[in-house]
């Protein structure tokens, strides 16, 4: 009988376990990466600088650029492709 | 370190690479060397992974399924945030940044290097990569394994068949 992964998941879920927890702080790292991305994303589409930008997410320009700059090796991907 | 590795498990680590920037990851770990093991098809990792029933595409969802159930554990519906907020995974705009490995990743990526040697062989292949991931019962390639209900036993016996 094959589990789903949910169902692993769900029984492995004992709240008394770091781990759980722990996996559950790496999976909101990379919600709000992707949340990020598609804010930037916007904002560049209408316009932002990347200071605008910077000033937005309380960083300093360098820092948003340095992630998200158009230059070799940035990738911007059509929707929809896996 | 990777100038030991030869055949396509010199591509594992980019193939690893990509994986965890698709998954907006902020390091490579040992799911994301799992899946770069299967990406490289031809490997006698990827061939003992698939003898087991392994699939590039069961793997990747399996990796979106945990994501989901962990999120679910604390009380957040993926969909919901996805819906609200127009946001997509994998995201549409990637960091260029180069991630770097998880430190359970870089270990076994050393230990592959020990596991060669022990066996007298004398480059590391993607088979010893998979060792390693599968003797690390903790481990996040373990706990994926686990979500798609194969035992690191079965890959085990595949690998050596």
């Amino acid at each position: 009988m094959q589990r789903t992964p949910a169902q692993v998941a769900t029984s492995a879920a004992d709240p008394q376990d770091p781990r759980e927890g722990l996996a559950a702080v790496v999976a909101l790292r990379r919600l709000l990466a992707a949340l990020e991305a598609e804010n930037v994303e916007r904002a560049l589409a209408v316009g932002w600088s990347w200071t605008d930008i910077a000033e937005a997410l309380g960083v300093s320009r360098q820092a948003v650029h340095k992630k998200y700059a158009r230059r070799p090796g940035f990738r911007l991907r059509p929707k929809g492709d896996g | 370190m990777f100038e030991r590795f030869v055949g396509e498990a010199r591509r594992v680590a980019a193939y690893a690479q990509e994986e965890a920037a698709d998954l907006a990851s902020e390091s490579i770990g040992q799911e994301h060397l799992l899946l770069g093991l299967l990406r490289a098809r031809s490997s006698p990792a990827a061939a003992a992974l698939g003898r087991a029933g392994v699939t590039i595409d069961e793997a990747r969802r399996a990796v979106d399924q945990l994501f989901e159930a962990s999120l679910e554990s604390i009380g957040i519906s993926l969909d919901e945030v996805l819906e609200r907020s127009g946001a997509e995974l994998p995201p549409t705009i990637v960091s260029r940044a180069r991630l770097p490995f998880s430190p359970a990743a870089k270990r076994t990526l050393e230990q592959a290097l020990d596991t060669a040697r022990a066996r007298g062989d004398r480059h590391i292949g993607t088979e010893h990569v998979l060792l390693v991931l599968l003797e690390d019962e903790r481990g996040d390639a373990a706990r994926l394994l686990a979500a798609l209900d194969v035992e690191p036993a079965a890959v085990r016996r595949a690998l050596e068949s």
